[in-house]
């Protein structure tokens, strides 16, 4: 017969409360993440119609389409991303889908004048939830002409 | 009979496998065209119901084969399990089906290895390492061609040829904040452990003493291994840790991967506005000079201004190629002090590839954190020289440790501040030992006291920025008692969203904590020193923000232990069969390689 210490009960609680907090920790990592949000956009195509070109200092606007075999999921928003270069002229607008799955997106680049007539940029619209980025995207690389 | 079993065994576990996790509805965060995407784990093959329908059919026929051969009951159990799981699959209950597949087939490995010992170990081991090595060799093939030949759109699902592969690694990253907690926490976690000996004369206790008698004697063993196959793979890692990442920074600026030519690496600009303002703002050399001295890492943006004006190419093209020349500095440094710690070629040399492919490049080339490579260079490289000062106790080696840890400091005040809080933690340690030796502990003092009396006059008496006046401002506003309590949240965000997910690559963490269990049974200096880092990291990682434990996690040495943990498995195959054991470094390699490739080809919009 082994007699159990202080010692041993104090480690037994201590390794039992770490893992208490592992095993939540857990829970709370895989939950959010890994399977209730992948149900929102299941069954979901997404198409968008980009503008052929880009002008700097005009507005752009683009029309796209959600279309899910279920309902639309209210969480899910529409979003536009353009990039010309570096990180700095980074434009970024979010706007609601319709019940219809329509949705129209608008940019208005307000980034420092390139110094060149024309830049490549990159125009990507994808389909968000409140958590994460889903896998519905389109995304085109135009040129922007720059007026001297 | 016996050949049958010991590859079909292997190949249907990965294969079910990969259909529990696929019917599971699991699904992981990855990074595509730098955004951090929520994606099923579904790996279909035919379709679900005729992949489980395969599945369970093989299983009933490996059952079959088992039961005639050896004629128990258990054996006939596995039989009539077996065939309860082809019911469910043709019932469409695909989950319950694949998951008692998974059972039965697990069970049988261990009945004919274990219990009937009818089947070579080495063959089961040697046939599920040629799995999954198939499996990464179609990925990486897949990236391969995808550079040669592009024309994938990447938002959509990968081809296949990457897909089961990427899906594979990804299943253990639900994981992932776990065991990189629990390996953070080992070094006091130990403490806790200690008072639950196993009771003497039991079977845990022989459990035990084995594996600790395994751990001293690879202590020994790591240190004298030099054969042929040592050199030959030591040259290959250490080649690769050199090359691969000079070539992913090239492919960064390639058509194929960045079509809109956007800079890579989010910091980078910062570098090249600091430069310009400094350089708008002063008239002369010295003005310059100055000005970036008073930064908190003027060495790293004076390297960066010099450098670029020698080679005659503007500042922000400088930069965006940097990563050219400072991944395979880090990668030096790391292999000179690797092989400090270990004298082992290969240890040296798997370390440095596993930080030129693994999560701290990935991280840096994203977030373009080029100073926290100089720092961490020179950190790296100081230490080293250090741990020569204390073997040979020689003052003037001292002296160039802490001449390489001032411009440690100069570059980046984060690896220093490490390092620095390392050295002091450790030099209590050593100061509270009962055989403590007293030149070293006054070695390790003047070392401290300098670094910090320099942060101190850099800061404080000339009014600069410095370490310690980022640590106050950053720990002050950032550490708090919230962020514990919010823990997980902040940590899963980290793991997944910061830096493109950069850290969420589970192969690092499961080495590392093999590789801490081994460290913890050696008591040497410098592994003691490494130990005491991680306990240091322990605090800022719980208290802080994400971006803190993302900087903890980039600034510990989180990749030596993760060499030394794959050098224990490595070990551990090549005393029972060499070939698996060479399967193992293969595996290992491709795994690093598509984690690289994976990451950065997607790191352009």
């Amino acid at each position: 017969m082994v007699a159990i210490g202080w010692r041993q009960i104090l480690s037994i609680l201590a390794l039992n409360i770490f893992t208490l907090w592992l095993t939540y920790g857990y829970f709370i990592s895989l939950n959010p993440l890994t399977v209730s949000s992948l149900q929102m956009f299941r069954g979901c195509v997404l198409s968008v119609d980009f503008p052929e070109s880009l002008h700097y200092g005009h507005e752009i606007t683009m029309t796209g389409k959600l279309s899910c075999i279920d309902r639309i999921h209210e969480e899910l928003l529409a979003q536009a991303i353009l990039i010309c270069g570096d990180l700095s002229s980074l434009t970024v607008n979010t706007t609601r889908i319709r019940e219809d799955g329509m949705f129209i997106l608008k940019l208005n680049p307000s980034f420092q004048k390139p110094p060149t007539d024309k830049v490549l940029c990159s125009l990507t619209v994808q389909i968000i939830s409140k958590t994460v980025s889903t896998e519905l995207i389109e995304k085109k690389t135009l040129a922007m002409f720059v007026a001297s | 009979m016996k050949r049958v079993l010991e590859l079909g065994l292997p190949f249907l576990l990965i294969f079910t496998y990969m259909k529990i996790i696929s019917l599971s509805g699991l699904a992981s965060v990855m990074l595509i065209r730098r955004w951090s995407m929520l994606k099923p784990l579904n790996m279909v093959f035919l379709n679900d119901y005729l992949d489980t329908l395969i599945v369970s059919v093989a299983t009933l026929i490996l059952m079959i084969f088992l039961a005639y051969r050896y004629k128990s009951l258990q054996t006939y159990v596995l039989l009539v399990v077996s065939t309860l799981s082809l019911i469910l699959s043709v019932a469409s209950h695909l989950y319950s089906s694949a998951i008692l597949s998974f059972i039965i087939i697990l069970y049988s490995i261990v009945y004919v290895l274990f219990i009937v010992k009818n089947a070579e170990f080495t063959e089961i081991l040697r046939t599920f390492f040629s799995a999954i090595l198939l499996i990464c060799f179609l990925s990486f093939s897949g990236w391969i061609l995808y550079l040669t030949y592009g024309g994938i759109n990447p938002y959509r699902d990968p081809i296949p040829l990457q897909d089961i592969g990427t899906k594979l690694l990804y299943s253990f990253s639900p994981s992932v904040p776990i065991i990189a907690i629990i390996f953070l926490s080992m070094p006091l976690l130990i403490f806790v452990l200690k008072p639950l000996t196993p009771i003497e004369g039991s079977k845990p206790a022989e459990i035990f003493r084995k594996f600790k008698q395994f751990l001293r004697r690879l202590e020994v063993e790591l240190n004298n291994l030099h054969g042929r196959m040592h050199v030959v793979w030591s040259i290959i890692f250490f080649a690769l840790a050199l090359l691969i990442p000079i070539f992913i920074t090239l492919i960064l600026y390639t058509d194929k991967v960045n079509p809109s030519n956007m800079v890579i690496g989010v910091d980078i600009m910062n570098y090249v506005n600091n430069i310009n303002d400094v350089l708008s703002r002063s008239s002369t050399e010295t003005e310059v000079f100055v000005n970036l001295m008073k930064t908190d890492r003027p060495l790293s943006l004076l390297l960066i201004y010099h450098i670029s004006k020698l080679l005659n190419i503007n500042i922000k093209t400088f930069s965006m190629y940097a990563p050219c020349f400072l991944a395979p500095l880090l990668a030096l440094t790391t292999y000179f002090f690797s092989k400090n710690i270990l004298k082992n070629n290969l240890y040296a040399s798997l370390t440095s590839f596993m930080v030129s492919l693994g999560p701290y490049t990935t991280a840096s080339l994203y977030g373009g954190f080029l100073a926290n490579w100089i720092g961490m260079s020179l950190t790296l490289v100081s230490i080293t020289i250090l741990f020569k000062a204390l073997e040979r106790r020689s003052f003037k080696i001292l002296t160039a440790s802490i001449v390489l840890s001032i411009l440690s400091h100069l570059s980046h005040p984060i690896p220093w501040s490490f390092m620095t809080a390392t050295t002091v933690v450790y030099g209590l340690f050593s100061f509270f030992k009962k055989n403590k030796d007293r030149l070293v502990l006054r070695f390790l003092w003047i070392y401290a006291l300098t670094n910090i009396f320099f942060d101190i006059f850099k800061t404080r008496v000339i009014g600069f920025s410095g370490a310690s006046f980022v640590a106050q401002s950053t720990i002050s506003a950032e550490l708090s008692i919230e962020n514990l309590l919010n823990f997980w949240q902040i940590n899963v965000f980290m793991f997944y969203f910061h830096v493109g997910g950069a850290f969420n690559f589970p192969p690092v963490y499961i080495l590392a904590i093999l590789g801490m269990s081994l460290f913890l049974q050696w008591r040497s200096m410098k592994t003691d020193y490494l130990k005491t880092w991680i306990v240091i990291s322990l605090p800022l990682y719980l208290l802080g923000p994400d971006f803190f434990q993302a900087r903890t996690l980039q600034n510990i040495p989180i990749d030596f232990f993760a060499s030394a943990g794959a050098m224990m498995v490595f070990y551990y195959l090549s005393q029972r069969d060499r070939i698996s054991a060479n399967l193992f470094l293969l595996l290992i390699l491709l795994t690093y390689l598509n984690n690289i490739l994976t990451f950065t080809v997607n790191l352009p919009f």
